[in-house]
């Protein structure tokens, strides 16, 4: 198993988590569908949940929830545990499944109402949050419309709309994306960017559209076969696992660029030459102004090189490691194991 | 501002204050299809019956008894609509929170299981007014007519409204029991048989109350009706009550609710009789009446024994923070928490009731006749009682022993298996005297043998039969029927001896609730909660 423990996410002190799983484990009979899981979220953080189909991320979520009970091991959210004080958990957790649940005979209004009232809210209180949710979800022009005839998107929505009705500290949005057109992704998406912005709410997101979770997560956990392979800051998790890459062949590939100096073809030329003169440099691949490069070694050997370069005179205003994208990470860290 | 904004805010504040169900289902009921046809159905007919009646009676309606006929159409109609459509759909309702995922919404607020169930029965309740409502112009009209009687009405609409309430609870409870497709389609077939079947029934109940004259002044009357009043009440309390367990979330106490209530319907009907036999003299309470209550008792103790006494035995933090600090009050309070063992220590004192209750109605001849006259003086009362007591112990106890031992030997081991191995077992007994015949005529165990012990039926035919010296059987007999029963039961009480002793031991060893929440923390991460 890759264990890359974060660094950043931990580390600051951001106060009390809001979401936190303490060795949480589910079995179904011999299955093991989550098995020892552990992470922290705090407030203002969106968090990606991430892992292939029937990792164990719904059942995770379903436990968080208080819609399940785990085997072992517990849920807090905001400091309540979700098996001792379900009922606590609760007025402070907004839950958005996978599938909308839909009340036949009734417009979007008298469903946000109905919510409202089943959390509690009571008089102007109930009214304003209302209001609220159709303001922020921009579902006001459709207040009376039957939820029956709602679209994907609109229904999406409406659902966010409803986790939202009584003001919780901590939202999961289990695959808020799947089956939205490409515009009401990316409204659903500015939307939960608002929650954890604007409103400094905690957000555990699952999807299977990593570019979108990266675009919008500050930090994630990789799940597959029940167990979390990597967890921490999306920067953490791309560059440790080149970090990982490296460790595992003895090299790492890195990226050098040139300024845009007078004779660039010249520069590059020479840049590539004394390249192929170093011995811990590996297959050299140069285009004008660019070089890419392994670098057997480590750190002292990465930086030796750096000052050499810079000694020597190369007009150098870019030199880091090779970046991967949050999908590139999740295939190589997940092996594809289903269970 | 305007008395229509007055009326808007008086109608929010009303509401505000209202169970969230009943407002929903309220305004769903309103604008759905099966409501407003159901609604102008129930208009239609009763117009009809008016318009037809009138004409079909002609001028016989002036001096004929017009009335009674008139309103036993329009409690006909109104029947279909409060006793079938309107439990059918609160059925219906509860199965379709799970069809269209909208109940694990609403388990996720904070609206409480009980607030849920309670939501539910509201708003067919509700449902059933507006019926009731619709009908109203219908009844008056026969009030015009001859043969109107006014507290048969009003006995017949009450027992009728109260009636609809208890099959809707009982709907509401069976849609709870039904998570699979596969069972909810079952549970509909059945739901949909058990409603005709009831209707039939009250309507029938219903036609001889009208076209008989109700007994108003006869104490008796008085006494069946508030019986079964008593009784529908103590069973709509347990089908709510088990409705709202169903939906209590795993480490919620979802059994202490269902044991209180079953223990309290047991006592009342037992004060109920001695309350009976009180206003008519002691004297009164016939054997019958003794016998039956042990047959309902054993059956009710039987049903609930067998769920509680094979529960999970694992109790969550949250069950063990509302347990009492006392030592002595959780002693008390040990058979109505959660878990196998503890429900089958409540089962075996309710039995032991039970045979205590059957002897001391038989006291004078179990000990000799010059005892002071007490209820009942017909001795295979207790003999019968105490012999139909021993046959649900050893049965419950039973399942209790397989289901701890299997779940010694495989977690996979679940309460159903045990269940459903006891219900196995009973016909399974019965049959046994029957196998030796099967292979020859020989074999075959006489009537009258001991070898028929395992067959409940024959024991109680037998036992009944020797205390009245019926069908050539002596008064011996009985006692060794009782004597043979009552070794298998110690022996199952033997088997089961530690684990009853440990059901209470475990609950008073359990740290405080202050202790409690701190050793929860300090194990934090390692609690096993085993779903039951």
């Amino acid at each position: 198993m890759i264990e890359l423990v974060p660094s950043d996410a931990e580390a600051i002190d951001r106060g009390e988590p809001s979401l936190e799983l303490r060795h949480l484990h589910r079995f179904f009979g011999r299955l093991k569908a989550v098995d020892d899981v552990s992470f922290k979220a705090w407030p203002g953080q969106v968090m990606g949940f991430i892992g292939p189909n029937g990792a164990g991320k719904t059942t995770s979520m379903r436990v968080m929830a208080t819609l399940d009970t785990p085997t072992a091991g517990d849920a807090f959210i905001c400091g309540y545990s979700v098996v001792d004080d379900p009922d606590k958990v609760r007025r402070y957790l907004g839950f958005m499944p996978d599938s909308f649940g839909k009340y036949a005979n009734m417009n979007v209004v008298e469903y946000l109402d109905f919510f409202a009232r089943a959390y509690g809210l009571k008089d102007a209180e109930r009214r304003d949050a209302i209001e609220h949710v159709l303001v922020f979800t921009e579902l006001r022009k459709l207040a009376d419309k039957s939820i029956d005839s709602l679209s994907k998107g609109m229904s999406q929505r409406l659902g966010l709309g409803r986790c939202l009705i009584h003001d919780p500290q901590v939202m999961i949005l289990d695959e808020p994306a799947a089956g939205l057109d490409p515009r009401a992704r990316v409204e659903l998406r500015e939307l939960i960017r608002l929650l954890a912005t604007e409103m400094n709410k905690t957000v555990l997101i699952s999807s299977h559209i990593l570019t979108e979770l990266g675009e919008i997560c500050d930090s994630a956990a990789i799940i597959e076969a029940g167990q979390i392979l990597a967890y921490g800051t999306i920067d953490e998790i791309q560059r440790q696992q080149i970090s990982v890459d490296a460790d595992s062949t003895g090299r790492r590939a890195l990226h050098v660029r040139l300024a845009s100096v007078d004779n660039l073809e010249a520069a590059t030329s020479s840049l590539e030459k004394w390249l192929l003169e170093q011995p811990m440099v590996k297959d050299v691949q140069c285009s004008i102004g660019h070089a890419m490069f392994d670098i057997e070694g480590d750190d002292t050997e990465q930086q030796q090189l750096l000052q050499n370069l810079m000694a020597v005179g190369h007009p150098i205003i870019e030199f880091h490691g090779k970046t991967q994208s949050l999908e590139d990470a999740f295939m190589n860290i997940t092996k594809g194991i289903t269970q | 501002m305007s008395s229509g904004e007055t009326f808007l805010h008086l109608t929010d504040y009303v509401t505000d204050r209202l169970n969230p169900i009943l407002v929903k289902e309220t305004r769903q009921a309103l604008k759905s299809r099966q409501f407003i046809i159901t609604f102008m159905l129930l208009l239609t007919v009763a117009w009809l019956i008016s318009v037809f009646g009138v004409v079909l009676n002609g001028p016989a309606i002036e001096f004929g008894a017009a009335g009674r006929m008139f309103f036993a159409w329009y409690v006909g109609v109104l029947g279909f609509a409060t006793l079938f459509v309107v439990p059918f759909g609160a059925f219906r309702s509860m199965l379709n929170e799970r069809d269209y995922n909208t109940y694990e919404l609403l388990s996720i607020s904070t609206l409480s299981p009980r607030q849920i169930v309670t939501g539910k029965l509201l708003s067919a309740l509700a449902q059933v007014l507006i019926y009731y409502s619709a009908i109203a112009p219908f009844i008056a009209f026969t009030s015009l007519l001859q043969g109107f009687d006014l507290p048969l009405v009003v006995l017949i609409l009450s027992l009728g409204l109260l009636w609809s309430l208890f099959v809707s609870t009982v709907a509401i409870m069976l849609s709870t029991l039904a998570n699979s497709r596969q069972w909810q389609a079952l549970t509909t077939i059945g739901m949909i048989a058990l409603l005709l079947w009831q209707m039939v029934t009250a309507f029938a109940f219903g036609g001889i109350a009208i076209s008989e004259s109700i007994p108003f002044d006869n104490d008796e009357f008085w006494w069946g009706l508030g019986s079964m009043l008593v009784g529908m009440g103590g069973y709509l309390l347990l089908a709510q009550q088990i409705a709202v367990s169903r939906l209590t979330f795993e480490s919620g106490n979802r059994s202490s609710g269902i044991r209180i209530i079953s223990t309290v319907q047991f006592w009342l009907t037992w004060v109920g009789i001695l309350a009976y036999g009180g206003w008519y003299g002691v004297s009164n309470i016939e054997g019958d009446a003794v016998f039956a209550f042990a047959i309902s008792a054993s059956i009710h103790w039987g049903i609930a024994g067998l769920i509680f006494s094979t529960e999970s035995e694992h109790i969550s933090r949250r069950v063990r923070r509302g347990i009492p600090q006392s030592q002595f009050l959780r002693l008390l309070y040990a058979p109505w928490l959660p878990g196998g063992r503890r429900g089958l220590l409540l089962l075996t004192l309710h039995l032991a009731a039970l045979i205590v209750i059957g002897r001391w109605s038989s006291w004078p001849q179990w000990i000799g006749n010059h005892v002071m006259q007490l209820p009942v003086w017909e001795s295979w009362v207790g003999d019968a009682t105490t012999a139909l007591a021993l046959y649900v112990f050893i049965y419950v106890g039973f399942g209790s022993a397989v289901g701890r031992l299997g779940q010694a030997i495989t977690p996979e081991f679940r309460p159903a298996h045990s269940r459903v191995l006891t219900i196995l077992l009973v016909p399974l007994t019965m049959v046994a005297p029957y196998v030796p015949g099967m292979f020859s005529y020989r074999y075959q165990v006489r009537s009258g043998s001991y070898y028929w012990v395992t067959n409940p039926f024959s024991t109680l035919r037998r036992i009944s039969s020797s205390n009245r010296g019926w069908s050539g059987s002596s008064p011996e007999e009985a006692q060794v029927y009782l004597f043979i029963l009552g070794i298998a039961a110690a022996i199952v009480l033997l088997v089961n001896l530690r684990a009853l002793i440990a059901g209470v031991s475990d609950v008073l060893d359990w740290p405080s609730a202050a202790n409690s929440e701190s050793a929860a923390s300090d194990t934090e991460g390692t609690n096993a909660v085993v779903p039951g």
